[in-house]
């Protein structure tokens, strides 16, 4: 073996030893929870930490492994709208996206991208809300969502109000699509939770607010159904959301929610908040056009309490 | 040693023009400030809100220790027409430079303009003749759309490689700054194209108070009669067109200290010597001439001082009652910017802060300010809002237009108040739910009250209003927005945001 050879392959050999360690480290063995069969509507968690909530909700669903399979682009679309710091709730908690991406990349997933459309300028908020830096550290991708070139016409035929919108092309060419709300107050929408959430993956917000808000929420979830939708509700903004001013607005609850059914999921997020999942307009609109179930009592739900 | 001068000139002079232009494009650079410290005219303005902003005295004081060093080294409108003229060179049928006369009425006359028209308190001279901030309006209002235009085009198309760059997105593009700034441009490349540093030898103003300062300068350039062999390479070679060969004489008022004739000449003939001996020889004579000329010019000026002023005082009269069809009665200027008489009495439109803005909610006024403040940086919501907890502008602006400050100082800081037209508004008008004002709202200013039913509606409270303009930027009402901001002429101390605390119980059991 010629000195340069060695040299290559041992640095070849060494570096995929290191990969090895580090990927092993992530999932020890302490963090994997054996999946159930998963038969539950929604599973609801409450008591842990963001990431624990998620091993045991994901287990309760049946494991990554039902959604994200080997070779899939996977999309989470968390709540980063806000150049705010995580304690103040206005965006989706880093740690939960964090063990979302790690999940989803331990299943096998191609690539997992992360991106929202922002309201305060998209590079303070990638970076503030710490979402930036977990998806990188998760080994995810984090990417853009601020320019119109990346949106792309779609129809939407069931809409009543909203016919057609652009949608971020991630999403497009997406195979599992992720959608990692945080519950929060909302001046306008009443609360902000999994369907006002999508508005991160269009591009003309200001065609919904002119044209019925809650009636094009509801439109656009007719059209565009997460993989998984999974609500943050570890800390909850309950008054000046969507933004938020101080500290004083939020509350630890320590909450999960995760569901495949988008409109379940809010009404669930509704009541953990303290209303009838009828006063958020857009849930109840969504569950008459047949979206999903608002009705809790028709689930099948997993309660868990860490 | 003559030629390590023109190396030197050259790596300094790089760093500088390098700073600068990516600063103008956008991009962040760190040594900006110094970078923007030593340039005169900023620091000049500057001193006179802040003490520490000293840079036009060492400037001063290097002018008097070897010349106008300054204008091949630091001035980037200077760097700028080195090196149009050095890729004119190639162009352009004869190659070499010559002598000329100086075209000492313009340039004294322009830099009386100059001192009138700030006598008079106005700063319209600087805004169109402070060559720092030519610079940054050709580079920002030209060069600055089409490099981000550039950069959103290729990150679009990596992006469908599945490479993902960061775009900038181009918001409040103004194009008469393109347009303005581009015949900039054409006007400093027809002035060096073949010219060299004519531009800096006859419409400067910084160059000409420079060259008056270089009178008295410790060293300066001179020429050996006894060795000089009247080759005419040094001459050739300078793009002030100060070196006459036939008389053996250096013009050093003109000369901007590139030191290219040191490193050519064959004979060492030039030098950058002490120059002690001020013998009373011919020299004294034109001395004298331009002296007297440059003191009448003066003297003129003065006298048209008042006659400048009181034409002021009428334009400022009509401009305050005659009602432009803008609802606003007040342009909102930036914060940092004390209040709209500091603003317009410091700012030369360099456009460092609007290319610096990482919202690009500022952009160049046209009408705003009225003529005098042309291209003078205004808050622009209709594509864009100030963020919260950014302070960049008020940071990086080099004429003390906008003094700095913290974060925890701006967020308390008024620029404008919030003005809500209800008949505007889509709740409203189509009762339907929107709160996009709200939402963006960082201090709850703007929040929604109870309307009819579920709706809510927005109600505004001055008080805790800084004037971000997010509400204004977010509302999608149309064609005429239903919130905005009214300018404060001179800005306030807002209420801080109000703090109530939670009355609801947070669930320990699952409600469900």
């Amino acid at each position: 073996m010629k000195r340069r050879d060695f040299l290559v392959k041992g640095l070849g050999a060494g570096f995929a030893a290191g990969l090895i360690a580090k990927h092993s480290n992530i999932f020890s063995a302490e963090s994997i929870i054996s999946p159930s069969k998963g038969s539950f509507d929604l599973v609801a968690v409450m008591g842990g930490e963001p990431d624990a909530m998620f091993d045991r909700a994901i287990a309760s669903m049946g494991g990554i492994g039902k959604y994200v399979k080997k070779g899939m682009r996977v999309v989470v679309k968390p709540n980063i709208g806000w150049d705010k710091t995580p304690e103040y709730a206005a965006n989706t908690n880093p740690l939960l996206v964090k063990r979302i991406v790690e999940h989803c990349l331990q299943a096998g997933a191609k690539e997992v991208l992360v991106f929202d459309n922002t309201c305060d300028q998209w590079q303070r908020c990638y970076s503030n809300s710490g979402i930036e830096k977990a998806v990188k550290d998760a080994g995810g991708k984090i990417i853009p969502g601020n320019n119109e070139g990346y949106y792309h016409p779609v129809n939407i035929p069931k809409g009543k109000r909203l016919n057609q919108t652009k949608e971020h092309e991630a999403i497009l060419e997406s195979d599992v699509f992720i959608n990692v709300p945080v519950l929060k107050s909302h001046g306008g929408a009443t609360l902000t939770i999994a369907m006002k959430n999508m508005m991160g993956i269009i591009w003309d917000r200001g065609y919904w607010h002119r044209n019925d808000l809650h009636q094009c929420i509801a439109d656009f979830a007719s059209y565009r159904k997460p993989t998984l939708n999974v609500i943050d509700a570890y800390r909850v903004m309950k008054q000046h959301g969507p933004k938020g001013v101080s500290l004083s607005d939020v509350t630890t609850m320590k909450a999960l929610i995760v569901s495949e059914d988008i409109v379940a999921a809010d009404a669930a997020a509704a009541k953990l908040f303290g209303l009838n999942p009828s006063d958020v307009d857009y849930i109840r609109i969504a569950s008459e056009m047949g979206i999903g179930n608002m009705n809790l009592e028709k689930l099948n739900i997993e309660r868990i309490k860490i | 040693m003559n030629a390590y001068l023109k190396y030197l000139r050259q790596g300094i002079g790089l760093l500088f023009f390098i700073t600068l232009t990516l600063s103008f494009l956008g991009i962040s650079i760190p040594i900006i400030h110094t970078a923007t410290w030593f340039q005169f005219i900023p620091s000049v303005l500057k001193f006179l809100t802040i003490a520490t902003a000293v840079g036009f005295v060492v400037i001063i004081l290097l002018t008097l220790l070897v010349g106008r060093v300054y204008c091949s080294f630091v001035c980037p409108l200077g760097i700028l027409q080195d090196i149009i003229s050095r890729i004119a060179k190639k162009f352009r049928k004869q190659k070499i430079y010559r002598y000329s006369v100086p075209h000492n009425y313009v340039r004294y006359g322009l830099m009386a303009a100059v001192l009138v028209s700030l006598l008079s308190g106005s700063i319209m001279a600087l805004l169109l003749l402070d060559p720092y901030s030519f610079y940054g309006k050709i580079v920002s209002g030209l060069f600055r759309p089409g490099f981000i235009t550039a950069n959103d085009h290729l990150s679009k198309w990596l992006e469908s490689l599945h490479i993902y760059i960061a775009p900038i997105s181009l918001k409040n593009f103004s194009l008469f700054t393109l347009i303005w700034s581009s015949v900039l441009f054409i006007v400093i490349i027809l002035f060096s194209y073949r010219r060299g540093r004519l531009y800096c030898n006859t419409i400067c103003p910084v160059g000409t108070l420079l060259g008056i300062i270089s009178r008295l300068s410790v060293f300066k350039i001179r020429m050996k009669s006894s060795v000089c062999t009247r080759c005419g390479k040094c001459s050739s070679v300078c793009k002030s067109e100060c070196i006459d060969i036939r008389d053996q004489k250096v013009d050093f008022d003109r000369c901007v200290g590139c030191f290219n004739c040191l490193s050519v000449c064959p004979e060492n003939a030039l030098t950058l010597v002490p120059d002690y001996t001020r013998k009373p020889t011919p020299e004294k004579e034109t001395d004298n001439h331009s002296r007297r000329l440059f003191l009448e010019i003066v003297a003129t000026g003065v006298i048209g001082t008042s006659i400048a002023a009181s034409l002021k005082a009428q334009n400022h009269n009509t401009s305050h009652s005659n009602k432009t069809p803008i609802r606003r009665k007040h342009t909102v200027t930036p914060p940092g910017s004390v209040s709209l008489d500091h603003f317009t009495a410091h700012c030369t439109a360099c456009q460092l802060c609007i290319s610096q803005c990482p919202t690009h909610v500022l952009k160049p006024s046209i009408r705003e300010y009225g003529l005098t403040g042309l291209l003078m940086p205004y808050m622009s919501y209709s594509e864009s809002f100030c963020n919260y907890e950014c302070t960049v502008c008020s940071q990086i602006c080099p004429t003390g237009a906008l003094l700095p400050l913290t974060v925890d100082r701006k967020k308390t800081l008024q620029i404008g108040k919030v003005i809500f037209i209800k008949e505007n508004c889509i709740v409203f008008t189509s009762e339907t739910s929107c709160g996009a004002c709200a939402e963006h709202c960082p201090t709850a200013a703007v929040h929604m009250v109870p309307y009819k039913g579920f709706l809510r509606i927005p109600e505004t409270d001055q008080n805790i209003c800084i004037g971000c303009g997010a509400c204004e930027y977010a509302c999608p009402a149309s064609p005429h927005k239903a919130i905005y901001v009214e300018g404060n002429p001179i800005h306030l101390q807002a209420l801080k945001p109000r703090e109530n605390t939670l009355e609801t119980e947070t669930p320990t059991e699952f409600p469900f």
